[in-house]
């Protein structure tokens, strides 16, 4: 105990620094966190919390009960998860290319290039991958070019193709953004491992795949841990702009039908209510795959 | 620059195949990702009745800078844009730092309490009071219109803290030991220590505050939007998109406004605007890349 | 995050968007003639007469001491430039000058914060937050006070009764659409801006035929279609159906429309015995997607009609490829601006009137004459002088202040018509209505558009309270194909095509009654909305007869397994209210 009191002391300088950030935070994330109150009310914005009716679960049950929602809360899982995925790979996949590239003008170039889809609005991408999609757009041109299919496929009136569809948008636009934190890792590596492993007679892919990958496979995780707290709330305006009418079944998300039964019919209650809802799960979802991962001995959140 | 060493080493033909594949994909992707963006440089000087044809792709077909003239001609834009400039400098500059000083902190093998102090930061990532208590919030700690707003809200990045302390937790321990043993305190081991060996990371994060900062209308729309002099550049563009997209909806057709010959439209705001939201941060990264080259890490650490 | 900008404009879009109708307005001469007749004089203030280039405007007696007033308007816009002369010289006249916040984002979001942190400007022009306004006690009641200004009583006095609120108060003043008053008649409607468009060229190649049903529709471009391939190159597209996110009338209204009942809302209304009904599962739409169904499998509607964008669909029309589609004027019109400056006068459009079997009724509504949904100026508490603002609203109603804002000078920005009975523009001034911008920053449009104004022509001389009420004014801009198209159909106005409007009861339009946020009514019509912008792509893609009848089944139970009974008797007791049973 006189022991733990004396590192506190030594530590002092540590608190120091730490609580005042403790407090900003409590101030912003959880003081307003009262405001959760609303979820169990029929909050009105004209009477406030203290003058609106509560409704105990009522907007919990309304989630719950309801069939689109769950269909919803499928599309959303399936396309966070191909997104994180793919995007994760694609863009470790970019980082490793663009480390072997020599020329630096060259490299500099494709990685600033790489980066510039993710300053367009996803309106302008969308539009883009619909007149690519369209029934005389490139796609379609080149399969029939090369006799695929006969006539033009209906990429975005066809459920099978809509995943897909979507998670190519999101790597098309977020590949090169996605990369630069594998980029930044890369660079910490330290350059005398290279030299040993070139030492062991290790090729080219042997380096990539017993040096570099190991060097940022911490960042790999941790970022994939965080990520993976977000599947619920991932995949909004890609859907809202390619999912026609005829493909709802599989591109509403959850904050698509939150949107369209809470907030654009005034109901604030229901969206605090599914906010709740997806902070439990991505809690659920972050700290179980990080005390997973701290069993398997891989770095992790804490 | 230490790696950039040319190693004179005989060059196999395995070699030579890899560098000529990897060259030529590297090729197809900068023509892949470089398009969208072209092809909305294309857009924003073609004319904009000559646009809804639709089939522009690499250049304009009728040219006009009409759309960039309506963009300019907004009274708001220079304030608009110094507030975004200082804004952003503000919140990387000052995210950075925080996002760097918590990190150490929680970087800190020995320090009691950590696990706790990380999940209390980590748990905030994932939630989210909701846009009326925020509302109130703001409102009670008197920011509804003031320049502030832009800045203390989004001081506390939890992502940018947790990227910056695994990076940390990279560094050999050796670092920082024999630094304490020599009596260095926390505080000057931090500054003088650990914070130059981070320095690609927090390139990146200040490349995400930067962004994240510059992008931000959203803030402006709820919090200052009633104050002209706090407008944003983004917010501005915002303005004239949604008024592009607004004319001719009126359910009524006085003047005969309904006939209006659209001199802008949609798309072509849209391209313009992005255009001229987009280039002034697009070169802060080439001037941060110099942080991604190999060997600053240690190189800093052994020097 | 950071791009959640834009869907948040298309979510805010999507909910007006559903609700523009064709609020056709029609020549009748409704409303007695009261007295206060010559409005102008009523309240002419004393003052000053100005040295200005307006000299018939006549200052406030406050004007020296200079007020701002802020407002906040619900449709996204830019508030005109300081430069504009009409404005500055109000403002000298008055001295209240406006501080204009248009809407950026989503407006619940912005009307959500609003109401509930207390932070409102002066004025608010959102009829979508008038009961929350109300309800927190932030709207200023106006029903004492409007009857003192003569202007301002002159014109809402005849419709105060359906401007009191259930507490017995008004607190808003209308600005849209035309309703009974002492001044003003309604003008007539030049153009139907709703419903079946086909191209002129088609209606002139088959010798300018009159058709009434939707069989007659698709023979006509069955035919054409045949003999034209291609139109100028690109291949014939017979039949386009928008459907892209908000915009998404183009399939679910035409069965409402094909009842005659006009651009109702998602339920019809029996207009004899007020009984309402669901036209998505009725016979009328079964044949109508049956029809389209026939069509897709004939190849003169593509499947990938239903997938397209926005910006494909306007990119296909301003080809003059595409025979026909159901839309709304102002949706297309950027699209068909092209063809004109392209000179293509024969491949613009013009709406026909289409009826299902059996139906009566039409396209274009005779204004009910009385205001609705809530959609005028509402003054809040945090307003410091309403009087002194009231005064303005009512100097600017003065019949010389409104000339100036929406006519300009004589001789420079208007003349009289040949015979003296109208006005029309000068060539320059018809230039700077074309533009949006110049609109804006050289004449009083936004004033005029946001303040309380008279709407159609003035009783006492006939003359055209703007230039979009005048026909002088909209005949002088008729192309010269557009006139012989006319004379073809010996008409008028392409309006005249429908017969004459429809007179509508006084509920009309269900869209435009407010349902209770949140309310279970509110759940159901997002559902019936919900599974019908599911089906009908896959009715009209079905295979062959069989599976569309099947389909059908599948999609009526769906459609009868949401809670409709709350919907229906929410409206039910709306129009009871309404039609004062």
């Amino acid at each position: 105990m006189k022991d733990k009191l004396k590192r506190l002391a030594g530590q002092k300088v540590l608190y120091f620094m730490i609580v005042p950030c403790m407090i900003y935070t409590f101030i912003f994330s959880y003081y307003p966190l009262s405001g959760w109150i609303m979820a169990f009310q029929k909050y009105r914005p004209a009477k406030g919390y203290a003058g609106s009716e509560f409704v105990g679960f009522d907007q919990f049950i309304f989630l719950f009960t309801d069939s689109e929602f769950w269909k919803a809360m499928r599309n959303t899982l399936a396309m966070s998860l191909m997104n994180l995925f793919f995007g994760t790979v694609l863009a470790i996949i970019f980082a490793l290319l663009l480390n072997e590239l020599r020329m630096q003008g060259f490299k500099k170039f494709t990685q600033t290039a790489s980066y510039l889809p993710h300053f367009l609005s996803w309106i302008i991408v969308t539009s883009l991958v619909a007149d690519m999609l369209a029934s005389d757009g490139m796609v379609n041109q080149l399969l029939m070019g090369i006799g695929l299919t006969k006539s033009p496929i209906l990429f975005l009136g066809d459920e099978k193709y809509f995943w897909w569809v979507a998670t190519f948008a999101n790597v098309w636009k977020e590949t090169g953004w996605n990369s630069i934190i594998y980029i930044a890792a890369i660079t910490g590596i330290d350059p005398t491992m290279y030299e040993a492993a070139e030492l062991d007679g290790a090729g080219r892919f042997k380096k990539m795949w017993h040096v570099t990958i190991p060097g940022i496979k911490s960042t790999i995780v941790v970022l994939l841990i965080m990520n993976l707290g977000w599947v619920l709330n991932t995949s909004f305006e890609v859907p809202y702009l390619l999912g026609t009418g005829m493909l709802q079944d599989v591109s509403q998300t959850i904050d698509i039908f939150v949107l369209k039964y809470g907030m654009s019919i005034g109901n604030y209650s229901l969206a605090t209510a599914a906010g709740i809802f997806k902070s439990v799960i991505s809690l659920i979802l972050v700290f179980g795959t990080n005390a997973f991962a701290n069993r398997l001995g891989e770095s992790s959140l804490m | 620059m230490a790696v950039a060493v040319k190693r004179h080493r005989k060059l196999k033909p395995g070699d030579v195949i890899f560098r000529l594949v990897n060259g030529l994909i590297m090729l197809a992707t900068i023509v892949v990702m470089i398009y969208p963006f072209w092809n909305t440089i294309a857009i924003s000087f073609n004319d904009a009745q000559d646009t809804l044809r639709g089939g522009i792709t690499l250049f304009p077909r009728v040219f006009s800078t009409y759309s960039y003239e309506t963009v300019f001609k907004n009274d708001l834009m220079l304030t608009a844009a110094i507030n975004s400039v200082v804004r952003t400098l503000l919140s990387t500059v000052l995210g950075v730092a925080v996002s760097a000083l918590i990190a150490y902190v929680l970087s800190r093998r020995e320090l009691i309490g950590r696990r706790f102090i990380t999940a209390y930061f980590l748990v905030t990532m994932y939630i989210s009071a909701g846009l009326i208590p925020t509302y109130f919030l703001i409102k009670d700690l008197h920011l509804l219109n003031n320049f502030l707003v832009y800045v203390i809200p989004g001081l506390v990045s939890v992502f940018n803290v947790i990227v910056v302390k695994s990076f940390m937790q990279e560094l050999p321990d050796s670092l920082t030991e024999a630094a304490m043993v020599d009596g260095a305190g926390y505080f000057r081991c931090f500054w003088q220590i650990v914070l130059p060996c981070c320095k690609p990371v927090l390139a990146t994060v200040a490349l995400w505050c930067a962004v994240g900062a510059w992008n931000q209308w959203f803030d402006t729309f709820l919090y200052a939007s009633s104050k002209e002099s706090l407008t944003t550049l983004q917010y501005e563009m915002m303005k004239l998109l949604s008024s592009s997209m607004q004319t001719g909806r009126d359910e009524s057709s006085i003047f005969g406004s309904d006939q209006v010959t659209n001199t802008v439209t949609p798309a072509s705001i849209r391209a313009a605007v992005t255009i001229v939201a987009s280039v002034p941060i697009l070169v802060v990264y080439p001037f941060l890349q110099k942080y991604f080259v190999k060997g600053v890490t240690l190189g800093a650490v052994k020097g | 995050m950071k791009f959640k900008k834009l869907s948040a404009i298309l979510l805010a879009l999507s909910m007006l968007g559903s609700l523009a109708a064709c609020s056709g307005d029609t020549a009748s001469s409704t409303g007695s003639s009261a007295d206060g007749g010559d409005a102008s004089q009523a309240d002419a203030a004393e003052g000053a007469v100005t040295d200005g280039d307006y000299g018939g405007l006549v200052a406030l007696p406050d004007a020296g001491d200079p007020i701002t007033y802020s407002i906040f308007v619900r449709d996204p816009g830019t508030a005109a430039s300081d430069d504009n002369p009409v404005i500055q010289k109000i403002e000298e006249l008055t001295g209240v000058s406006f501080e204009y916040e248009y809407l950026v984002g989503d407006l619940d979001t912005k009307l959500g914060t609003m109401v509930a942190g207390g932070d409102y400007p002066d004025v608010v022009f959102s009829p979508e937050g008038v009961p929350q306004f109300i309800e927190s006690g932030a709207a200023i009641a106006l029903d004492d006070k409007i009857p003192q200004y003569g202007n301002l009583n002159a014109m809402y006095n005849q419709v105060m009764t359906y401007l009191t609120k259930e507490d017995g108060h008004v607190y808003t003043m209308p600005i849209y659409g035309y309703y009974f008053n002492d001044v003003t008649d309604e003008a007539p409607t030049f153009e139907c801006g709703y419903g079946f468009y086909i191209q002129k060229a088609v209606l002139e190649e088959a010798g300018y035929p009159e058709i009434s049903t939707v069989d007659e529709y698709f023979d006509l471009i069955e035919d054409y279609m045949e003999k034209h391939p291609d139109i100028d190159g690109v291949k014939t597209s017979g039949f386009e159906i928008l459907v892209d996110g908000w915009r998404n009338w183009a399939l679910l209204n035409p069965p409402q429309a094909l009842m005659g009942v006009g651009n109702e809302g998602n339920i019809t209304v029996d207009q004899e015995t007020l009984e309402t009904s669901f036209h998505q599962i009725s016979d009328t739409a079964h044949d109508y997607y049956l029809k389209l169904n026939e069509e897709y499998r004939k190849g003169v509607i593509t499947p990938e009609t239903l997938t397209q964008t926005y910006d494909q669909y306007i990119a296909k029309i301003t080809s003059g490829a595409v025979l026909g589609f159901f839309d709304q004027n102002w949706n297309f019109s950027n699209g068909e601006n092209v063809l004109k400056t392209d000179g293509k006068y024969e491949r613009t459009y013009v709406s026909v009137p289409l009826l299902a079997e059996g139906f009566e009724g039409g396209y274009i509504d005779k204004a009910t004459g009385l205001p609705t949904a809530d959609n005028g100026v509402m003054i809040t508490t945090n307003c410091e002088d309403v009087d002194r603002l009231l005064t303005y609203y009512d100097w600017l109603l003065q019949r010389e202040v409104q000339d100036y804002l929406s006519w300009g000078e004589e001789g420079v920005d208007w003349n009289y018509s040949e015979d003296g009975t109208d006005k029309v523009l000068t060539a320059e001034r018809r230039a700077i209505t074309l533009d949006t911008a110049r609109l804006r920053d050289e004449t009083g449009f936004q004033l005029f558009n946001y303040s309380p104004r008279w709407v159609g022509i003035y009783k006492d001389d006939g003359m055209p309270v703007e230039p979009g009420a005048s026909a002088a004014e909209y005949l002088a801009k008729q192309s010269e194909y557009d006139q012989s198209f006319l004379a073809g159909y010996d008409v008028e106005y392409p309006a005249e095509l429908h017969g004459g409007a429809i007179e509508r009861l006084d509920y009309y339009p269900v869209w435009a009654l407010t349902i209770e946020d949140g309310s279970p009514a509110a759940v159901s019509q997002q559902k019936m909305l919900d599974i019908e912008t599911r089906y009908y792509p896959r009715l009209i893609l079905a295979a062959d007869e069989a599976e569309f009848e099947s389909i059908w089944t599948e999609f009526v139970n769906e459609f009868n397994a949401v809670d409709l009974a709350s919907y229906q008797e929410e409206i039910d007791r709306q129009i009871a209210a309404k039609m004062g049973s």
